[in-house]
């Protein structure tokens, strides 16, 4: 145990300290959270933008991206990066296209959730329906994405501090749980905003590491050009990691940076950020900076895993190339740096529990407001009662299959990223746009992208080998859009009275 | 002669450009850039030219934010 103590000592310290600050965060803002509703779900829409713009990036990137993207280039080489692109191109989208409007039609029609603003827009006997379905695609899908962030988390404690893998990922798990339980959305934003920060600054270190390691530039570039590592089939690499398509074929680039880039248009806990903004000062500050903070983190860390081929022996990289979620844990170790360790563990963490706090307070919402308040209303303190349980039991859930989980870590969160944009981008989309959208349109299209992301993936993509690198999102989105247009146009008497579109999209 | 009052100005620039080590920087972003193919390149340095771009764009919107309807 001393000895333990003394080879960490210094990561441990930084861990709790870390860990401490967000719990008192949460403690913080537990007051002011609990006293209604509002306050609970979308911090009174009182956020000032450069903490929202910190902590959509935080949100956005996840442990999804610090450990399973940046792992996935010791795989596929430094072309991965494209898959950054896609993503920086969407979070431009986002902010460009939806984040004012969403923003606006959400004060207007004073909606709280995602999954409530599909009924209030659409505004027809159907719409709870819409509500309720959305609630529940919300449950599903947030299951992948956060056993994938629980996954990577427990992978880097398992490497750095040497705690068993289960236990790594309850600690992630309950730890984020305790200070989104105080806090709600206020706790969530600011300790996001704060996460975001520490990411940043971890992501410019964590890509100087194999170039210190080496010893320069031109030194590492070299051992990847002329590497004699092998493949994930055994092949030779040889200048595959820095040569376009050698090692991955576009089209999977292509739809693993769509899914995980759309998520961005389309995934409540990106969303719901939109809502709580303040100002136009705030939102104009947000629309420039989130994609700056977004897409030099990216720069960074797509690119990594190829990079540790500089640091790794050929017997070290044959098993990192089949275990590609252990290549940041693996770079640390070689590092054998405390600092650096302690640091990068930190911003690690932050990256994990920045993203699981925002789906643990969506998944929670969505549960209590969509579902069972919807079904049966109740009082404002017992919704925020009922939604602080709701959160410590899906936590629970997600931590028994966190410790048998069913793929890699980008697979799952592309999963994810796949069911929430080829569901709720035609919804969004036609809400926030289109006067003749409808209710039916929207609701066909959320069950067409469902069961379209589900089918293509285990009828199709898993089964046929040469569909293996057409990722569900691309036929299920394009499915679900033209779902969507074209019931919109089919059922033109579902259209919302004149009234309320003219209130919705008068700003 | 006359000489003309600018001269201190490279002096002093290049003086930054040495304090802040930026040739050396700027050596090592392009050895990096130029030992991958274009296409493997292209997402590093596209990501800053769309940020910078939708910088300029951004500020020169006009953007109106609704009062909360509470």
């Amino acid at each position: 145990m001393i000895d333990y103590l003394s080879q960490h000592w210094f990561v441990i310290l930084l861990t709790l300290v870390y860990i401490f600050f967000c719990l008192y965060i949460g403690w913080y803002f537990k007051k002011k959270a609990s006293s209604g509703v509002r306050e609970y779900y979308i911090a009174k829409r009182e956020i000032p933008g450069w903490v929202i713009s910190l902590a959509f990036f935080s949100t956005s990137a996840s442990t999804n991206t610090y450990i399973g993207q940046a792992g996935k280039a010791f795989q596929y080489g430094l072309s991965w990066a494209w898959v950054g692109l896609i993503w920086a191109v969407f979070c431009i989208l986002a902010w460009l296209v939806l984040g004012p409007r969403m923003r606006n039609q959400s004060a207007i029609l004073n909606s709280f959730t995602v999954p409530d603003y599909f009924q209030l827009r659409y505004k027809s006997d159907l719409s709870k329906a819409i509500r309720m379905l959305s609630a529940a695609t919300i449950l599903f899908a947030t299951m992948f994405y956060m056993i994938g962030i629980a996954k990577g988390c427990a992978h880097v404690l398992e490497a750095v501090l040497d705690i068993p893998y289960a236990w790594g990922a309850f600690l992630i798990l309950f730890i984020t749980c305790a200070y989104t339980m105080w806090g709600g959305m206020y706790s969530v934003l600011w300790t996001d905003a704060v996460q975001g920060i520490i990411m940043f600054v971890v992501a410019i270190i964590m890509v100087s590491l194999p170039f210190i390691y080496v010893g320069g530039v031109e030194e590492l570039m070299t051992t990847l050009a002329t590497t004699d590592h092998v493949t994930k089939g055994g092949e030779s690499m040889g200048n595959g990691l820095v040569s376009f398509g050698h090692l991955v074929s576009f089209m999977y680039i292509l739809g693993i940076g769509l899914s995980i880039g759309m998520k961005q248009i389309s995934d409540p806990k990106s969303l719901i950020r939109f809502y709580s903004i303040d100002n136009a000062k705030s939102m104009k500050f947000a629309m420039i900076w989130t994609p700056i903070f977004l897409g030099i983190s990216l720069i960074c860390v797509m690119g990594l895993g190829a990079l540790v081929h500089g640091m790794a022996s050929q017997e070290e990289a044959a098993h990192l190339i089949q275990n590609t979620d252990e290549v940041v844990g693996f770079m640390l170790q070689k590092m054998d740096n405390q600092l650096i360790s302690g640091i990068c563990v930190a911003g690690l963490f932050a990256a994990g529990m920045s993203s699981l706090a925002s789906v643990i307070l969506i998944v929670g919402t969505a549960f209590v407001k969509d579902i069972w308040d919807a079904w049966k209303p109740q009082s404002e303190q017992v919704i925020i009662k009922q939604t602080k349980m709701t959160m410590a039991l899906y936590c629970a859930l997600v931590f028994v299959v966190t410790l048998f989980p069913p793929a890699g870590i980008v697979e799952l969160t592309a999963f994810a990223g796949a069911v929430y944009a080829a569901s709720f981008f035609p919804a969004i989309f036609g809400g926030l746009y289109l006067r003749w959208g409808t209710d039916i349109a929207a609701l066909s299209s959320m069950v067409v992208g469902m069961l379209g992301t589900v089918i293509w993936r285990f009828g199709f993509r898993l089964r046929i080998e040469s569909l293996k690198d057409i990722h569900e999102i691309i036929p299920a989105f394009l499915l679900s859009c033209l779902v969507y247009l074209i019931v919109s146009r089919m059922t033109k008497h579902r259209i919302p009275d004149s009234e309320h579109l003219d209130r919705l999209f008068s700003v | 002669m006359f000489q003309l009052p600018l001269v201190r100005r490279p002096t002093a620039a290049l003086y930054v450009c040495d304090f802040m080590q930026i040739n050396e920087i700027t050596y090592s972003l392009s050895v990096l850039l130029v030992c991958m193919d274009f296409m493997t390149s292209l997402p590093y340095w596209g990501i800053l030219v769309l940020v910078v771009i939708n910088a300029i764009i951004v500020s020169r919107m006009d953007i109106t934010v609704e009062d909360d309807n509470e």
